[in-house]
């Protein structure tokens, strides 16, 4: 039997009290083995739906399930994990069940660990198939699904936008019989593959390595994904060579934490090759600088709100 | 040569008939750009009313006092003559696409034909319009198409009568070109 | 949709137009094209040919319209090319911006007798497009 860590925040005083006792009676009774914990070892958080918005930030970017307890007069979330108080023992029971159902049949979720590749490596083992008929589905830390089939992703329109903005985390994807409603927002698998990239963690992405020199075989395509000038910067230098990823962050200036999820936005989209695994691009190479150039592209460079 | 001494720092905008040439130059330059747009009297070729057949000019003026040039090809194969004398001595080239045109994807190879010759620092960037049209061929149609030649560049889906589109191609290309500039291989 | 050419100028008279006006001393061919480059009728000139004159004349029109009007003279009339082997003239036709004429002629023309010879043709030309 797994054990799981749980932690309760922003409870009033009685619904804690009830939460308490509640855990000890579920206790033999439950799928998982339940250990209250502080709030940065626990694996699902129990949490008032009134309870403080950054707490939810900071528990969002952990990729983890949230039990919300709502009051008598707050209207149904649309989150997958709710009870409203007071509740009874077999509901806390049965929505702890399904927590530990999710997080059973997401063996690849690394818990507890602040390095949060997981939907990233599911995906890099997913994207060879992700035009496959079959399923997907993973969570955002709030319950809501996301799924992964068909060449596409779907998800809530709400979603989609939270991870456009790089504002989602998730957890691993995993095999499902179902499939998302039909009517579900959609963007490709590789779009969705770059934002996932560059919402990941501050360091270099696990299966890439820091000596080898990686270059673009091909941009992204920034109208449909938004762009910043940085990015500009960092494709055009790596279709001009390859890099390895410290001297991409040392020539380019930017932080390595834009330059390393860059480079796992850019691999998980498929966009990135190893230099010397294909052929380097043979056209366009002709230098032709002449004096007055760099002055005049500083200029234009400036103008034009890139860095001079 | 680029010549910029000689004040000759120019950006081409071409394309086909129709694929928001004139549409883009409008969109980004300062003032009223220059056109030479007649009635359009070929509407089996495209049903708009009128078309370039000299060029668009347009100008950007930097802090420093410098001048980008912008100029807009006529976008009929007839008009080949005007490619050429346009494409001389461009800084880059901005190939501008409609992807719900027929033979949209021939196209691109026929405008990149006519200007690789024309283009040094890699400083090709390929706009597509009206990809979100039902069946039209998507941005990664295209890129594949530049793939298949050996060809790296940018292939963006926009829509140049928003400004930010067409500004968004022109960072990217002087992106390229510092790059180049800065890291290229020299010749 | 089809091509809007203009449908009341018979081609065929235009053409017999230009016949007689090639007579004109030292004019070697003449093609009447359309504002966007089109050939609509020519004399002595090949397929070829007419089309690439028609286009690089309808350029060269537009250009002038457009550098005309830009420094405030009202509308493109007429521009003739000197070289040292002859001169090309690309002139409007009636007061519609819809078609040119392009001549080109050789070394042996008096350029005076050729602008005006030219420009008889136009106008006949223009009474073809509006009886
Ligand atoms: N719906 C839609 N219309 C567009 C888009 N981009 C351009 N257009 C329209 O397409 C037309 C393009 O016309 P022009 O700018 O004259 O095209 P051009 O390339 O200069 O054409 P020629 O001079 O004839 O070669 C304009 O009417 C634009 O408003 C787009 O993304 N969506
Ligand atoms: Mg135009």
């Amino acid at each position: 039997m797994q054990t799981l860590k749980i932690c309760d925040v922003g409870l009033q005083p009685d619904t804690s009290h009830a939460f308490h006792s509640m855990l000890k009676i579920v206790a033999g009774r439950s799928k998982a083995a339940w250990q209250v914990a502080g709030i940065e070892h626990a694996d699902v958080l129990f949490a008032s739906s009134e309870g403080d918005g950054s707490t939810f930030a900071a528990w969002g970017a952990t990729g983890k399930p949230v039990v919300l307890v709502i009051d008598d007069r707050s209207s149904w979330p649309p989150a997958p994990f709710v009870l409203r108080h007071p509740f009874r023992v077999m509901q806390l029971l049965s929505v702890l069940d399904d927590v530990a159902d999710l997080l059973a049949a997401s063996p690849g979720r690394e818990r507890g660990d602040p390095s949060r590749w997981s939907a990233a490596e599911s995906l890099r083992a997913l994207m060879p198939q992700s035009g496959n008929a079959a399923w997907h589905v993973t969570r955002t830390p709030l319950g809501e699904e996301v799924w992964l089939g068909h060449g596409l992703v779907r998800a809530a329109a709400r979603t989609i936008a939270r991870l456009r903005a790089g504002e989602l985390e998730l957890a691993a994807f995993h095999p499902t019989g179902t499939s998302p409603p039909a009517d579900a927002p959609a963007i490709a698998a590789c779009d969705f593959a770059w934002y996932v990239g560059l919402s990941g963690p501050a360091r270099l992405a696990p299966w890439l390595f820091a000596d080898v020199a990686y270059r673009l075989r091909r941009w992204p395509d920034f109208g449909r994904l938004g762009v910043n000038t940085g990015m500009l910067e960092l494709c055009a230098m790596s279709t001009v060579r390859a890099w390895t990823p410290a001297a991409l962050v040392e020539a380019s200036g930017q932080p390595a934490a834009d330059v390393h999820r860059f480079l796992a936005a850019a691999s998980l989209a498929g966009l990135l090759v190893a230099n010397g695994s294909e052929q380097a691009p043979a056209l366009l190479a002709r230098g032709r600088v002449q004096s007055g150039w760099d002055r005049f592209l500083g200029g234009l460079r400036r103008h034009l709100g890139l860095a001079a | 040569m680029s010549g910029v001494e000689a004040g000759e720092f120019k950006i081409v905008f071409t394309g086909p008939m129709g694929a928001g040439k004139t549409t883009a130059i409008a969109a980004i330059s300062e003032g009223e750009p220059v056109r030479t747009e007649v009635e359009n009297t070929d509407r089996v070729a495209h049903a708009k009313e009128s078309t370039t057949v000299g060029f668009d000019f347009g100008r950007i003026t930097l802090a420093d006092g410098s001048v980008v040039r912008l100029y807009g090809t006529p976008g009929q194969v007839r008009y080949r003559f005007m490619w050429d004398i346009l494409g001389r001595g461009a800084a880059g080239v901005i190939v501008l696409l409609d992807a719900s045109a027929p033979g949209a994807l021939v196209q691109l190879d026929v405008f990149v034909d006519a200007f690789i010759p024309h283009v040094a620092h890699g400083a090709l960037v390929v706009g597509v319009g009206r990809t979100d049209v039902p069946n039209a061929p998507s941005t990664d149609a295209f890129a594949a198409r530049l793939d298949a030649r050996g060809i790296v560049a940018p292939v963006l889906s926009v829509d140049v009568r928003r400004q930010g589109d067409v500004m968004m191609l022109v960072r990217t290309l002087v992106c390229i070109l510092g790059s180049h500039t800065a890291h290229g291989v020299p010749a | 949709m089809s091509k809007v050419r203009p449908a009341k100028l018979s081609r065929e008279l235009a053409r017999k137009v230009l016949e007689g006006y090639g007579e004109v001393a030292g004019v070697q061919c003449a093609v009447l094209f359309s504002s966007d480059g089109f050939e609509i009728a020519s004399h002595a000139a090949d397929a070829a040919a007419s089309a690439r004159l028609a286009a690089i004349g309808s350029s060269l029109a537009a250009l002038g319209t457009a550098l005309a009007g830009e420094a405030g003279l009202g509308d493109f009339e007429r521009t003739t090319i000197e070289s040292n082997g002859g001169a090309v003239t690309i002139m409007r036709v009636g007061s519609s911006r819809s078609m040119s004429l392009a001549v080109v002629a050789g070394k042996d023309a008096v350029l005076g007798q050729l602008l005006w010879a030219t420009q008889r043709c136009c106008q006949a030309l223009a009474k073809l497009l509006d009886p």
